[in-house]
């Protein structure tokens, strides 16, 4: 492997990965998502807004490494992640991007809005959910390509009361 | 005028009456004879550490402010102005030094004393009794190991000792993951669940072991192939248990000593000898259970869980997760890890019982399929030598058991 030190990206590069990230988790291609990230990655939902917060010392809404990730996925898949069935669909919309360097990493900064809706439900009238977070992905040059070391989700009702986030987000 | 129900036929031994989960005049019956008028859980004192303290929560549906006293007491307070019925709190916590509700500046103090009133002059004498005013307080409030119990309107039938004299060893076992024996609550972080049924699905559920090779098979797969579980867990003395006023237990595990060593890593194991004594110390590191304490808490490995109902068909659970005082930071880190596994929203077992709960809200909306089943394993329950029914952990002695109090409560708190 190599890791380039060309780590320049512009607004518009990083809006074109973010949006291509997006569609694959739009479109349920969890399998190709997870292959943005680097195998030594980590994918965080933190409980809280406190961007000190120790997630050593904090329970988090998900901290994931890329093997967690990996039974996360095949269990979404499995037929037996009862919370589910049915499964949801989701609309990931990327906003207010903001571009910046760190040592050998790109930082891309974003607002995200998130519909989620789940159709065939026995229970009908399931509400369309909006979610809204502030997202910190950090990319590497991986060979040429751009990947994913660290995408960190803060949602404006973290420390709320949540139905559930059994889909990726 | 209201005709009394007849509870011994609603929560039999063996099975419940659907209506229990559904019908609004039971959920007010709850609410009056067990949830204003017996022993509820508040608050753990590591949450209110300080003078001035305090936090909010429910008992029942009713809004109550917990506080740390001046003189360190802790107080429980309706929290609803004397004056116009307005909550004078409008936090989930925090640090004052008294109440002012912000309609018409009452102040209250932190045992819930009318202080003053703004404007006094506006009343004639005789118009304002400050003795009178004070924001109304439980009846009583009394604790175990740090664990607040409160009754509302009357003074519990039992003590508090009493309530708890059969589960107490494992409130000590909790307390004693701890190499002093003491834990905080909450401040490493709390999970916020909503499901649309009634509570008492909670308080069966927390304690439910035959669910779980069911509903969670994608997550105990992974705890045996990542965790550490032991793969052969269901060998090693799990039991359900009945251990009276209505709590009860799930046994999950209790270790050999080898699989102790196995489960936990040496420097976290050789501290629990120094500061217990071997004995208690492998007592210890061997159990995991999951411990109802009846109506409204579960004591479960790594959580405080609070259940609070909020009408026939919707339901609160709050998880506080617990920090162990004096342990290897590793520890503590990995009860969060563990935790956040399998409880919070994304996690990988949560989400599935409260699919299945609002699953449950659906299916109990069908009054001409009228009995919920407990009657699993009643035929070979056993008697251990403290006289508390046990069985098998899948089977429903633990689920039986809410209902032994729920029946005397109900027939307890008929007015006279």
């Amino acid at each position: 492997m190599s890791v380039s030190n060309d780590v320049q990206m512009t607004r518009a590069e990083a809006e074109d990965f973010l949006f291509a990230e997006a569609m694959l988790l739009d479109q349920g291609k969890l399998q190709d998502w997870q292959q943005l990230f680097t195998d030594d990655a980590l994918y965080w939902l933190p409980y809280s807004r406190d961007p000190d917060i120790d997630p050593k010392k904090h329970v988090s809404i998900l901290y994931d490494d890329m093997e967690l990730l990996d039974e996360r996925i095949k269990r979404i898949q499995s037929g037996a992640c009862h919370a589910q069935i049915p499964g949801s669909r989701t609309l990931h919309t990327v906003n207010n991007v903001r571009v910046k360097t760190v040592a050998n990493e790109v930082v891309i900064e974003s607002y995200l809005t998130l519909h989620e809706y789940r159709s065939n439900r026995q229970d009908r009238f399931y509400p369309l959910q909006t979610l809204a977070a502030n997202c910190e992905h950090r990319l590497v040059k991986h060979d040429g390509e751009w990947k994913m070391t660290y995408k960190k989700v803060v949602l404006l009702n973290c420390d709320g009361e949540i139905y559930d986030l059994s889909f990726l987000i | 005028m209201k005709q009394e129900r007849n509870y011994e036929e609603l929560a039999q031994i063996d099975r419940t009456h659907v209506s229990l989960y559904t019908d609004q005049g039971v959920y007010d019956d709850e609410m009056e004879r067990i949830f204003y008028r017996s022993w509820i859980y508040v608050a753990h004192e590591s949450e209110i550490p300080n003078p001035g303290d305090f936090k909010t929560t429910f008992m029942g549906d009713v809004p109550v402010i917990v506080t740390r006293g001046n003189d360190h007491s802790i107080n429980v307070v309706i929290n609803r102005c004397t004056h116009r019925g307005v909550a004078v709190c409008p936090l989930e916590k925090g640090n004052v030094p008294s109440f002012i509700c912000q309609y018409h500046g009452w102040e209250f103090g932190l045992d819930g004393e009318l202080l003053a009133v703004s404007m006094p002059r506006g009343y004639n004498e005789g118009e304002l009794d400050h003795k009178s005013l004070g924001l109304v307080s439980a009846k009583k409030v009394d604790s175990y190991r740090g664990i607040i119990f409160a009754s509302l309107l009357e003074v519990p039938d039992i003590t508090l000792d009493e309530k708890l004299s059969g589960i107490k060893e494992y409130i000590d076992m909790y307390m004693d993951f701890s190499s002093i024996g003491e834990i905080v609550v909450g401040q490493s972080g709390v999970n916020k669940h909503y499901y649309h049924a009634n509570w008492k699905i909670q308080t069966e559920g927390s304690v439910e072991g035959y669910h779980a090779p069911v509903t969670h098979s994608t997550a105990f797969d992974i705890m045996i192939r990542k965790m550490g579980m032991p793969p052969n867990y269901q060998g090693y003395g799990t039991k359900g248990l009945d251990a009276g006023y209505g709590n009860n237990l799930l046994e999950v595990y209790s270790l050999p000593d080898e699989a102790v060593y196995k489960r936990w890593p040496a420097e976290y194991i050789d501290l629990m000898i120094e500061k217990h004594g071997k004995e208690r110390a492998m007592d210890v590191l061997r159990h995991r259970f999951n411990l109802v304490i009846f109506p409204n808490l579960a004591l479960l490995e790594y959580q405080f869980r609070v259940i609070r109902p909020m009408g026939t068909d919707k339901t609160e659970v709050r998880m506080y997760h617990t920090l162990l005082k004096e342990v290897p930071d590793e520890i503590n880190t990995r009860r969060v890890r563990e935790h956040e596994f399998f409880y919070s929203p994304a996690a990988f077992g949560g989400p599935d019982d409260y699919a299945m709960f609002d699953r449950a809200g659906q299916g109990m909306k069908a009054p001409m399929v009228p009995w919920v089943l407990f009657n699993r394993g009643i035929k070979s329950e056993q008697i251990d030598e403290k006289g508390r029914r046990f069985g098998g952990h899948t089977q429903e002695t633990q689920q039986r058991a809410p209902y032994f109090e729920y029946r005397r409560l109900m027939k307890v708190g008929v007015k006279k």
